[in-house]
Protein backbone atom coordinates (compact mmCIF):
# COMPACT_ATOMS: atom_id res chain seq x y z
CA UNK A 1 0.00 0.00 0.00
CA UNK A 2 3.19 2.19 0.58
CA UNK A 3 4.61 1.60 -2.32
CA UNK A 4 0.89 1.76 -4.53
CA UNK A 5 1.32 5.59 -3.01
CA UNK A 6 4.86 6.59 -3.46
CA UNK A 7 4.24 5.67 -7.02
CA UNK A 8 0.91 7.71 -7.22
CA UNK A 9 3.11 10.71 -5.41
CA UNK A 10 6.31 10.18 -7.70
CA UNK A 11 4.06 10.22 -10.83
CA UNK A 12 2.43 13.73 -9.19
CA UNK A 13 5.82 14.99 -9.55
CA UNK A 14 5.80 14.68 -13.55
CA UNK A 15 5.08 18.64 -15.22
CA UNK A 16 0.90 18.98 -16.43
CA UNK A 17 2.07 18.89 -20.17
CA UNK A 18 4.00 15.06 -19.62
CA UNK A 19 0.99 14.20 -17.32
CA UNK A 20 -1.12 15.21 -20.59
CA UNK A 21 0.68 13.61 -22.85
CA UNK A 22 2.36 10.38 -21.52
CA UNK A 23 0.69 10.09 -18.12
CA UNK A 24 -2.54 7.52 -18.82
CA UNK A 25 -0.04 4.88 -21.07
CA UNK A 26 2.67 5.54 -18.31
CA UNK A 27 0.04 4.41 -15.58
CA UNK A 28 -0.51 1.84 -17.95
CA UNK A 29 3.15 0.52 -18.09
CA UNK A 30 3.32 0.97 -14.32
CA UNK A 31 0.50 -1.30 -13.62
CA UNK A 32 1.64 -4.07 -15.78
CA UNK A 33 4.94 -3.67 -14.21
CA UNK A 34 3.55 -3.90 -10.50
CA UNK A 35 1.28 -6.66 -11.45
CA UNK A 36 4.51 -8.39 -12.59
CA UNK A 37 5.88 -8.54 -8.95
CA UNK A 38 8.83 -5.55 -10.08
CA UNK A 39 9.84 -3.28 -6.48
CA UNK A 40 7.37 -1.07 -5.90
CA UNK A 41 9.97 1.44 -4.45
CA UNK A 42 12.27 0.90 -7.37
CA UNK A 43 9.60 1.65 -10.08
CA UNK A 44 8.90 4.80 -7.32
CA UNK A 45 12.67 6.04 -7.55
CA UNK A 46 12.55 5.50 -11.07
CA UNK A 47 9.72 7.80 -11.93
CA UNK A 48 11.09 10.35 -8.84
CA UNK A 49 14.28 10.27 -11.36
CA UNK A 50 12.30 10.71 -14.63
CA UNK A 51 10.22 13.37 -13.00
CA UNK A 52 13.25 15.01 -11.97
CA UNK A 53 15.01 15.31 -15.45
CA UNK A 54 11.56 16.02 -17.08
CA UNK A 55 11.37 19.13 -15.13
CA UNK A 56 14.96 19.87 -15.32
CA UNK A 57 15.61 19.10 -19.30
CA UNK A 58 12.11 19.94 -20.49
CA UNK A 59 11.79 17.24 -23.60
CA UNK A 60 9.23 16.73 -25.29
CA UNK A 61 7.95 19.99 -23.88
CA UNK A 62 4.93 21.48 -26.35
CA UNK A 63 6.95 24.92 -28.05
CA UNK A 64 4.66 27.12 -27.02
CA UNK A 65 5.67 30.74 -25.00
CA UNK A 66 3.23 30.18 -22.23
CA UNK A 67 4.37 26.89 -21.18
CA UNK A 68 7.84 27.95 -21.38
CA UNK A 69 7.27 31.37 -19.86
CA UNK A 70 6.03 29.56 -16.70
CA UNK A 71 8.73 26.72 -17.03
CA UNK A 72 11.25 29.68 -16.91
CA UNK A 73 9.33 31.48 -13.92
CA UNK A 74 8.93 28.50 -11.84
CA UNK A 75 13.02 27.61 -12.47
CA UNK A 76 14.02 30.84 -11.75
CA UNK A 77 11.81 30.62 -8.25
CA UNK A 78 13.97 26.98 -7.50
CA UNK A 79 17.22 28.60 -8.23
CA UNK A 80 16.57 31.62 -6.09
CA UNK A 81 14.43 30.16 -3.10
CA UNK A 82 16.72 27.45 -1.49
CA UNK A 83 18.91 30.04 -0.60
CA UNK A 84 16.39 32.23 0.99
CA UNK A 85 14.94 29.46 2.76
CA UNK A 86 18.40 28.03 4.27
CA UNK A 87 20.72 31.65 4.47
CA UNK A 88 18.57 32.51 8.12
CA UNK A 89 19.47 29.21 9.76
CA UNK A 90 22.95 29.17 8.31
CA UNK A 91 23.02 33.21 9.63
CA UNK A 92 21.95 32.02 13.08
CA UNK A 93 24.28 29.05 13.13
CA UNK A 94 27.23 30.81 12.08
CA UNK A 95 26.54 34.25 14.18
CA UNK A 96 26.52 35.42 17.47
CA UNK A 97 30.86 34.19 17.37
CA UNK A 98 32.16 35.21 21.28
CA UNK A 99 35.88 34.70 21.31
CA UNK A 100 37.59 33.85 24.55
CA UNK A 101 41.16 33.35 25.91
CA UNK A 102 42.39 29.75 27.11
CA UNK A 103 44.26 31.21 29.99
CA UNK A 104 41.49 31.89 32.46
CA UNK A 105 41.82 34.85 34.06
CA UNK A 106 44.94 36.20 31.96
CA UNK A 107 42.55 37.83 29.56
CA UNK A 108 39.86 39.35 31.80
CA UNK A 109 37.86 42.50 30.91
CA UNK A 110 39.45 42.18 27.28
CA UNK A 111 36.95 42.26 24.43
CA UNK A 112 37.93 40.05 21.22
CA UNK A 113 36.95 40.39 17.52
CA UNK A 114 37.69 39.00 14.63
CA UNK A 115 39.54 40.84 11.81
CA UNK A 116 38.51 42.04 8.61
CA UNK A 117 39.31 39.28 6.63
CA UNK A 118 38.78 36.95 9.88
CA UNK A 119 41.80 35.17 10.02
CA UNK A 120 43.25 37.26 13.12
CA UNK A 121 41.75 38.41 16.35
CA UNK A 122 42.00 42.05 17.97
CA UNK A 123 41.39 42.41 21.70
CA UNK A 124 40.98 45.55 22.92
CA UNK A 125 41.46 46.51 26.70
CA UNK A 126 42.53 49.72 29.08
CA UNK A 127 46.08 48.80 27.76
CA UNK A 128 45.30 49.35 24.38
CA UNK A 129 45.31 46.80 21.30
CA UNK A 130 46.47 42.75 21.57
CA UNK A 131 47.24 40.44 18.49
CA UNK A 132 46.71 37.28 20.69
CA UNK A 133 47.80 33.58 18.86
CA UNK A 134 45.24 31.45 16.74
CA UNK A 135 44.95 27.92 15.77
CA UNK A 136 44.58 26.99 12.45
CA UNK A 137 41.40 25.79 12.97
CA UNK A 138 39.92 29.24 14.52
CA UNK A 139 41.56 30.83 11.85
CA UNK A 140 39.43 29.06 9.37
CA UNK A 141 36.28 29.85 11.37
CA UNK A 142 36.63 33.09 11.34
CA UNK A 143 37.62 33.34 7.87
CA UNK A 144 34.81 30.85 6.58
CA UNK A 145 32.54 33.16 8.81
CA UNK A 146 33.49 36.46 7.27
CA UNK A 147 33.55 34.94 3.35
CA UNK A 148 29.62 33.60 3.98
CA UNK A 149 29.02 37.30 5.73
CA UNK A 150 30.16 39.02 2.46
CA UNK A 151 28.67 36.28 0.21
CA UNK A 152 25.14 36.43 2.03
CA UNK A 153 25.79 40.53 1.19
CA UNK A 154 26.68 39.79 -2.18
CA UNK A 155 23.34 37.43 -3.04
CA UNK A 156 21.21 40.13 -1.00
CA UNK A 157 22.07 42.76 -3.70
CA UNK A 158 21.88 40.44 -6.17
CA UNK A 159 18.24 39.13 -5.22
CA UNK A 160 16.83 42.79 -4.56
CA UNK A 161 17.86 43.61 -7.71
CA UNK A 162 16.57 40.61 -9.11
CA UNK A 163 13.21 41.61 -7.14
CA UNK A 164 13.05 44.79 -8.48
CA UNK A 165 12.99 43.76 -11.90
CA UNK A 166 10.54 41.69 -10.88
CA UNK A 167 8.62 44.38 -9.08
CA UNK A 168 8.74 45.92 -12.41
CA UNK A 169 7.60 42.71 -14.81
CA UNK A 170 4.11 42.42 -12.72
CA UNK A 171 3.70 45.76 -13.09
CA UNK A 172 3.51 45.63 -16.58
CA UNK A 173 1.86 42.36 -16.57
CA UNK A 174 -1.76 41.66 -17.95
CA UNK A 175 -2.22 39.68 -14.79
CA UNK A 176 -5.46 39.33 -12.34
CA UNK A 177 -4.99 41.31 -9.37
CA UNK A 178 -1.68 42.73 -10.33
CA UNK A 179 -2.69 46.06 -8.79
CA UNK A 180 -2.74 43.90 -4.95
CA UNK A 181 0.38 41.89 -6.55
CA UNK A 182 2.39 44.92 -7.07
CA UNK A 183 1.56 46.46 -3.76
CA UNK A 184 2.51 43.37 -2.27
CA UNK A 185 5.69 42.97 -4.02
CA UNK A 186 6.94 46.72 -2.22
CA UNK A 187 6.47 45.11 0.95
CA UNK A 188 9.61 43.40 1.38
CA UNK A 189 11.47 46.21 1.01
CA UNK A 190 9.46 48.53 3.63
CA UNK A 191 9.79 45.27 6.30
CA UNK A 192 13.64 45.42 5.48
CA UNK A 193 13.90 49.44 6.44
CA UNK A 194 11.37 48.96 9.49
CA UNK A 195 13.67 46.19 10.37
CA UNK A 196 16.61 48.47 10.16
CA UNK A 197 15.40 51.28 11.91
CA UNK A 198 14.06 48.77 15.03
CA UNK A 199 17.28 47.48 15.21
CA UNK A 200 18.77 50.69 15.78
CA UNK A 201 15.97 52.05 18.15
CA UNK A 202 16.63 49.00 19.95
CA UNK A 203 20.47 49.14 20.30
CA UNK A 204 19.17 53.19 21.76
CA UNK A 205 16.87 51.79 24.58
CA UNK A 206 19.25 49.21 25.61
CA UNK A 207 20.89 49.69 28.77
CA UNK A 208 24.32 48.39 27.39
CA UNK A 209 24.79 51.41 26.04
CA UNK A 210 27.88 53.16 26.08
CA UNK A 211 29.58 56.62 25.40
CA UNK A 212 32.88 57.91 25.28
CA UNK A 213 33.80 60.96 27.27
CA UNK A 214 35.79 63.60 27.28
CA UNK A 215 38.80 62.06 29.50
CA UNK A 216 38.59 58.48 27.17
CA UNK A 217 36.78 56.91 29.53
CA UNK A 218 33.67 54.61 28.54
CA UNK A 219 30.63 55.29 30.88
CA UNK A 220 27.28 53.42 30.59
CA UNK A 221 23.99 55.20 30.05
CA UNK A 222 20.47 54.40 31.62
CA UNK A 223 18.23 52.83 29.23
CA UNK A 224 15.14 51.29 29.01
CA UNK A 225 15.76 47.60 28.91
CA UNK A 226 11.76 46.35 28.69
CA UNK A 227 11.27 48.79 25.61
CA UNK A 228 14.40 47.30 24.32
CA UNK A 229 13.21 43.46 24.83
CA UNK A 230 9.84 44.39 23.17
CA UNK A 231 11.24 46.05 20.34
CA UNK A 232 13.78 43.22 19.86
CA UNK A 233 10.80 40.75 19.58
CA UNK A 234 8.58 42.97 17.36
CA UNK A 235 12.01 43.19 14.76
CA UNK A 236 11.99 39.06 15.03
CA UNK A 237 8.67 38.69 14.46
CA UNK A 238 8.54 41.04 11.51
CA UNK A 239 11.76 39.57 10.23
CA UNK A 240 10.49 36.49 10.19
CA UNK A 241 7.03 37.65 8.63
CA UNK A 242 8.52 39.78 5.95
CA UNK A 243 10.70 36.39 5.34
CA UNK A 244 7.81 34.04 4.61
CA UNK A 245 5.88 36.37 2.81
CA UNK A 246 9.02 37.07 0.48
CA UNK A 247 8.87 33.15 -0.27
CA UNK A 248 5.61 32.97 -0.43
CA UNK A 249 5.02 36.05 -2.98
CA UNK A 250 7.77 34.40 -4.96
CA UNK A 251 6.01 31.60 -5.52
CA UNK A 252 2.56 33.05 -6.33
CA UNK A 253 4.72 35.26 -8.97
CA UNK A 254 6.08 32.41 -10.32
CA UNK A 255 2.75 30.30 -11.00
CA UNK A 256 0.82 32.93 -11.39
CA UNK A 257 2.09 35.97 -13.08
CA UNK A 258 2.86 36.48 -16.83
CA UNK A 259 6.31 38.81 -16.84
CA UNK A 260 7.32 40.15 -19.77
CA UNK A 261 10.33 38.32 -21.48
CA UNK A 262 12.70 41.39 -20.45
CA UNK A 263 11.74 40.33 -17.06
CA UNK A 264 12.22 36.66 -17.52
CA UNK A 265 15.82 37.14 -19.27
CA UNK A 266 17.20 38.87 -15.99
CA UNK A 267 15.33 36.55 -13.94
CA UNK A 268 17.52 33.73 -15.66
CA UNK A 269 20.57 35.86 -14.85
CA UNK A 270 19.79 36.62 -11.56
CA UNK A 271 19.00 32.32 -11.01
CA UNK A 272 22.31 31.38 -12.60
CA UNK A 273 24.14 33.75 -10.48
CA UNK A 274 22.51 33.12 -7.06
CA UNK A 275 22.83 29.33 -7.66
CA UNK A 276 26.53 29.84 -8.16
CA UNK A 277 26.44 32.39 -4.92
CA UNK A 278 24.58 29.66 -2.95
CA UNK A 279 27.04 26.74 -4.02
CA UNK A 280 29.90 28.92 -2.90
CA UNK A 281 28.42 29.54 0.65
CA UNK A 282 27.62 26.15 1.16
CA UNK A 283 31.70 25.68 0.58
CA UNK A 284 32.50 28.68 2.75
CA UNK A 285 29.65 26.83 5.12
CA UNK A 286 30.97 23.16 4.90
CA UNK A 287 34.27 24.74 5.46
CA UNK A 288 33.04 26.44 8.56
CA UNK A 289 31.91 23.08 9.81
CA UNK A 290 34.96 21.55 9.40
CA UNK A 291 36.86 23.65 11.10
CA UNK A 292 34.29 24.10 14.22
CA UNK A 293 34.90 20.00 14.53
CA UNK A 294 38.47 20.71 14.30
CA UNK A 295 38.50 23.00 16.76
CA UNK A 296 36.62 20.99 19.02
CA UNK A 297 39.21 18.32 18.91
CA UNK A 298 42.02 19.91 19.47
CA UNK A 299 43.35 20.51 22.61
CA UNK A 300 43.39 24.20 24.14
CA UNK A 301 46.48 26.23 24.46
CA UNK A 302 47.73 28.83 27.04
CA UNK A 303 47.38 32.06 25.19
CA UNK A 304 45.45 30.99 22.25
CA UNK A 305 41.69 32.37 21.51
CA UNK A 306 38.84 30.12 20.98
CA UNK A 307 35.43 30.79 19.26
CA UNK A 308 32.09 29.53 20.45
CA UNK A 309 29.43 29.94 18.66
CA UNK A 310 25.61 29.53 20.73
CA UNK A 311 23.73 27.71 18.36
CA UNK A 312 26.56 25.60 16.31
CA UNK A 313 24.67 22.32 17.71
CA UNK A 314 22.86 22.06 14.47
CA UNK A 315 25.30 22.33 12.08
CA UNK A 316 25.21 19.35 10.97
CA UNK A 317 21.20 19.71 9.92
CA UNK A 318 21.56 23.19 8.45
CA UNK A 319 24.34 21.21 6.24
CA UNK A 320 22.41 18.94 4.90
CA UNK A 321 19.69 21.20 4.04
CA UNK A 322 21.89 23.30 2.60
CA UNK A 323 23.56 20.30 0.46
CA UNK A 324 19.73 20.19 -0.86
CA UNK A 325 19.02 23.68 -1.41
CA UNK A 326 22.03 23.73 -3.63
CA UNK A 327 21.15 20.61 -5.78
CA UNK A 328 17.44 22.29 -6.22
CA UNK A 329 19.18 25.64 -6.58
CA UNK A 330 22.13 24.56 -9.10
CA UNK A 331 19.04 22.11 -11.24
CA UNK A 332 16.43 25.14 -11.41
CA UNK A 333 19.31 27.51 -13.01
CA UNK A 334 20.23 25.05 -15.31
CA UNK A 335 16.86 24.50 -16.49
CA UNK A 336 15.82 28.72 -16.37
CA UNK A 337 18.90 28.84 -18.63
CA UNK A 338 17.04 26.15 -21.23
CA UNK A 339 13.69 27.66 -20.81
CA UNK A 340 15.33 30.95 -22.04
CA UNK A 341 17.15 29.62 -24.76
CA UNK A 342 14.05 28.08 -26.51
CA UNK A 343 12.27 31.32 -25.98
CA UNK A 344 15.16 33.62 -27.66
CA UNK A 345 16.14 31.40 -30.19
CA UNK A 346 12.61 30.59 -31.56
CA UNK A 347 11.33 35.06 -30.70
CA UNK A 348 8.83 33.73 -29.24
CA UNK A 349 7.90 36.87 -27.30
CA UNK A 350 7.33 38.68 -30.76
CA UNK A 351 4.63 36.51 -31.44
CA UNK A 352 3.38 36.39 -27.76
CA UNK A 353 3.27 40.03 -28.30
CA UNK A 354 1.01 40.04 -31.55
CA UNK B 1 18.13 -9.22 -25.17
CA UNK B 2 20.98 -7.74 -23.21
CA UNK B 3 19.18 -8.45 -19.71
CA UNK B 4 19.27 -4.80 -18.71
CA UNK B 5 15.72 -4.03 -17.40
CA UNK B 6 14.51 0.06 -17.81
CA UNK B 7 12.97 1.49 -15.20
CA UNK B 8 9.40 3.02 -16.33
CA UNK B 9 11.44 6.38 -15.62
CA UNK B 10 14.02 5.84 -17.81
CA UNK B 11 11.47 4.52 -20.46
CA UNK B 12 9.71 6.88 -20.81
CA UNK B 13 12.53 9.43 -20.57
CA UNK B 14 14.16 7.36 -23.52
CA UNK B 15 11.13 7.47 -25.30
CA UNK B 16 9.88 10.82 -25.19
CA UNK B 17 13.86 11.96 -26.40
CA UNK B 18 13.33 9.16 -29.41
CA UNK B 19 10.02 10.69 -30.05
CA UNK B 20 11.70 14.37 -30.48
CA UNK B 21 14.25 13.06 -32.42
CA UNK B 22 11.64 11.70 -34.66
CA UNK B 23 13.31 8.45 -34.59
CA UNK B 24 9.80 6.91 -33.31
CA UNK B 25 6.46 7.54 -33.69
CA UNK B 26 3.39 7.21 -31.11
CA UNK B 27 0.15 5.01 -32.71
CA UNK B 28 -3.60 6.04 -32.35
CA UNK B 29 -4.70 3.83 -29.60
CA UNK B 30 -8.43 3.01 -27.86
CA UNK B 31 -6.26 1.33 -25.15
CA UNK B 32 -4.49 3.33 -22.52
CA UNK B 33 -1.08 1.26 -23.50
CA UNK B 34 -0.09 3.41 -26.94
CA UNK B 35 2.26 1.16 -29.35
CA UNK B 36 5.13 3.18 -30.95
CA UNK B 37 6.85 2.39 -34.16
CA UNK B 38 10.02 3.03 -35.76
CA UNK B 39 9.89 5.99 -38.31
CA UNK B 40 12.07 5.97 -41.54
CA UNK B 41 14.96 8.35 -40.60
CA UNK B 42 14.72 6.27 -37.04
CA UNK B 43 15.14 3.04 -39.49
CA UNK B 44 17.99 4.71 -41.21
CA UNK B 45 19.94 5.90 -38.02
CA UNK B 46 19.49 1.84 -36.44
CA UNK B 47 20.88 0.94 -39.23
CA UNK B 48 24.13 2.94 -39.18
CA UNK B 49 24.43 2.15 -35.77
CA UNK B 50 23.75 -1.26 -36.08
CA UNK B 51 26.39 -1.28 -39.29
CA UNK B 52 29.07 0.15 -37.07
CA UNK B 53 28.71 -1.95 -34.25
CA UNK B 54 29.14 -4.72 -36.39
CA UNK B 55 32.22 -3.33 -37.77
CA UNK B 56 33.34 -2.79 -33.98
CA UNK B 57 32.18 -6.34 -33.15
CA UNK B 58 34.04 -7.83 -36.40
CA UNK B 59 37.24 -6.43 -35.95
CA UNK B 60 37.36 -7.31 -32.29
CA UNK B 61 36.73 -10.98 -33.29
CA UNK B 62 39.14 -10.69 -36.13
CA UNK B 63 41.75 -9.84 -33.46
CA UNK B 64 40.91 -12.27 -31.27
CA UNK B 65 40.92 -15.04 -33.38
CA UNK B 66 45.10 -14.08 -34.48
CA UNK B 67 45.71 -14.30 -30.79
CA UNK B 68 44.20 -17.48 -30.24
Amino acid sequence: MRGRSFIEIALRCYPKWWTERYGEEMRATVGDLVSEGRSQTAISLSLFRGAVRSRVQGRGMPQNYGLLAARTRISITAATIPWLIVAPFVIITTGQVSLYSNTSGDHSGVSYYFSFLGTGVLGTSAHGYRHPPLSTPTQVLGGSSQLLLWLTIITILVLATGWGVCRDGVKHSRTPHQRRLGWLTRVPAIIFLLVIGMKIAQSNFSSHNFRGTRSGQSIAIGGHPAVAALLGDATWVLAVGGWILVIALAVVIAQKVNLPPAALQFGRTVSVVTAGLTVLSFFAFVTWCTALVAQSHESPVAGTITASYPHDVVWLPVALAFGVGVAVSVLGAASAKRSWRSISSQKMWSTEAS
Amino acid sequence: MTGTVFGPGTLYGVLVRLEEEGLIEALASTDRRRPYRITGHGAAVLTERLQTSLKVATIGLRQLGAMG
